[in-house]
């Protein structure tokens, strides 16, 4: 499903990713942990299409689709959805209508029939429940005022509204209580298929106590340093990344 | 009751302003709530007087001298409204309509038809009376035209009022607009204001928008909510001064610029707190999103204060759009300007959600949804 290969980016002039390969299959869970600055949201970012990084070489392929030269909304089209470690305020802007353009343009790209205003109230309401989230939410504007573990909740909604086919997880643990952690993770394995792949990306274990990953990698200035099962996050949460980066 | 005079009937003119803005018959039928204006002067012929009494000046100086206006207003400011209104020629009292529905007062500009657009058109909202008006301005004039209206909201009511312009006014008129609000206790006044534009790159229009809010009686109310979104070279220069006269009043203008291409936009707002007029709580906000390197906004939020108690704010905000959010909102499958188009629309929406008129807010969505193509 997804290829990268030695791909190098820059930041404002300073190089971030250094040559990281990585290629994750269809329905596989990968865990990328690693320090502060090691480059992981840039890899986030850099999969789901910020102009604001440069990738200065290397490439990443999504179903044998080089995606580095498409827009940011081309990806999500494709099937491409990143979980922001900050999502953003829109004040204004109802959670109900952003998800009834989102939706109905991905759907528009899938050459699938758009939802009606009621058939999508119902997938909504269907989905709240789900992450356990009041249906109040859907009339609050985007992210305005919302507590942290409401916004990680709403990336969280809007994943399951969005159904994409590989969705990234930049940080969605930190700012959680257990509570939060528990359910945002509930639901992000009831969101798991066979089809649906996740990068999670993570500095602490105990999310990955709550989802299982296929995969875990250790990501140390910019590249994959190590990589393994989840036992690895299990020897890093006892080492640290000292006992990893020698 | 004074006749009216100096309005204007006839079937020359009453074509020419079918011919000006053809829908104004067919709204004059479909509702009675109309009254036209031509270069501010009445049009009797198209205007249902069950809306109006009017009163000639002499009139309403006994009015203002105590036997109409029932309390709330200082005498010295009920002898100065009665020098300002010398200049009138009419004040209107608005009838409140059985049914509440809003009233349409069509203002027309022609340089076509009558020279004189100096006119001061005046509005009384007798005491305990509810109304809200649909204010348009249409133009029919290349060279400047004027307006100078006041109202006077008596004690215990309330005026709530939509004031649009034509979108292509702004393509070449020029209009000087100027507006002044006296109220009296208890009393309340919503103004909306919106001045949208078109997508004509060649627009050049420019309104200088001029309003005096004078806070007379205790415990008024005053909002005054703006949308400005201009495209081409189009100008829009609000110059706004409040006063708050007396205690416990509330005043909140938020004002909102979408400025494209080379358009300008003007803030200039004076909140005046005298002394004793304690308890007043007022808000200054202005918001604007630049969306060219040409555009031009000059903000200028100012307040002076002579008393103690009150509980006065002022912000005044000028940036692009967020570069963060777009790319957010396009993360979710939206192109670049339908990102653009949410942001503007949540921007606005902090006017547009005080809309209480379906019509209007209606007409307002759909020329908004021109404007930003979401």
């Amino acid at each position: 499903m997804l290829k990268i290969n030695n791909l190098h980016c820059n930041v404002n002039d300073t190089k971030v990713l250094k040559g990281l390969s990585l290629s994750v299959n269809e329905g596989e869970v990968h865990a990328i942990m690693g320090p502060n600055g090691s480059g992981k949201s840039t890899l986030a970012s850099v999969i789901a299409g910020n102009e604001n990084y440069e990738v200065t070489n290397g490439s990443v392929r999504f179903f044998d689709k080089d995606i580095l030269d498409e827009a940011a909304e081309v990806r999500a089209r494709m099937g491409v959805f990143m979980s922001f470690q900050y999502p953003v305020e829109i004040p204004g802007v109802t959670v109900s209508n952003f998800i009834k353009i989102a939706v109905n343009e991905t759907r528009k790209a899938r050459d699938l029939k758009k939802l009606s205003s009621a058939e999508l109230l119902k997938l909504m309401r269907h989905n709240l429940d789900l992450l356990k989230m009041d249906h109040h939410f859907l009339s609050r504007s985007m992210n305005d005022g919302f507590s942290g573990g409401e916004k990680k909740r709403n990336e969280i909604f809007q994943l399951s509204m969005l159904e994409p086919k590989l969705a990234i997880l930049d940080e969605t643990d930190s700012g959680l209580d257990i509570d939060a952690l528990k359910i945002v993770s509930s639901g992000v394995n009831s969101l798991r298929s066979e089809k649906r792949s996740f990068i999670i990306i993570t500095h602490y274990q105990r999310l990955l106590d709550y989802i299982k990953p296929d995969h875990v990698h250790i990501l140390h200035n910019g590249k994959i340093i190590k990589s393994g099962n989840a036992s690895l996050a299990l020897e890093l949460e006892k080492n640290g990344y000292d006992g990893i980066i020698k | 009751m004074t006749e009216l005079s100096n309005n204007y009937t006839g079937s020359s003119l009453e074509s020419a302003c079918v011919k000006m803005a053809p829908y104004i018959l067919n709204t004059h039928k479909s509702s009675k709530q109309v009254v036209v204006f031509l270069n501010n002067h009445l049009v009797k012929s198209l205007t249902d007087l069950s809306c109006l009494k009017s009163y000639s000046t002499i009139e309403l100086e006994q009015i203002t001298n105590g036997k109409k206006i029932h309390g709330g207003l200082k005498l010295d400011t009920i002898n100065e409204l009665a020098n300002m209104t010398k200049d009138s020629r009419v004040v209107f009292v608005l009838n409140e309509s059985v049914k509440q529905e809003p009233i349409t007062i069509y203002r027309l500009f022609s340089d076509k038809m009558l020279p004189d657009h100096s006119n001061k058109v005046g509005f009384y909202i007798p005491t305990k009376t509810s109304i809200t008006i649909r204010e348009r301005l249409i133009f029919d004039t290349e060279s400047t035209s004027c307006s100078n209206n006041f109202w006077i909201i008596d004690k215990g009511s309330s005026l709530t009022k939509y004031r649009l312009l034509e979108s292509s006014f702004f393509k070449e008129t020029s209009h000087d607009s100027k507006e002044s609000f006296y109220q009296g206790e208890n009393s309340l006044c919503n103004s909306f204001s919106f001045f949208l534009g078109n997508n004509d790159k060649s627009s050049r229009g420019v309104l200088n928008n001029k309003i005096f809010s004078e806070l007379i009686g205790k415990s008024c109310n005053s909002n005054h909510r703006s949308i400005s979104f201009l495209r081409g070279s189009a100008c829009v220069k609000n110059k706004i001064k409040t006063i708050h006269h007396n205690i416990d009043c509330n005043s909140h203008e938020i004002y909102k610029g979408v400025f494209d291409h080379d358009s300008q936009g003007e803030f200039d707002s004076l909140v005046v707190v005298e002394r004793g007029a304690i308890n007043a709580n007022t808000v200054q906000k202005n918001n604007n999103v630049l969306l060219s390197s040409q555009a031009k906004i000059d903000s200028n939020p100012q307040l002076e204060i002579f008393t103690d108690d009150v509980k006065c704010s002022h912000g005044s905000t000028t940036g692009q759009l967020d570069a963060d959010a777009i790319f957010y909102l396009r993360s979710r499958g939206l192109s670049l300007n339908q990102a653009m188009g949410v942001l503007l629309k949540g921007f606005l929406t902090e006017v547009v959600e005080f809309l209480e008129d379906e019509e209007i807010c209606k007409e307002i969505e759909n020329s908004l949804k021109n404007l930003i193509k979401v």
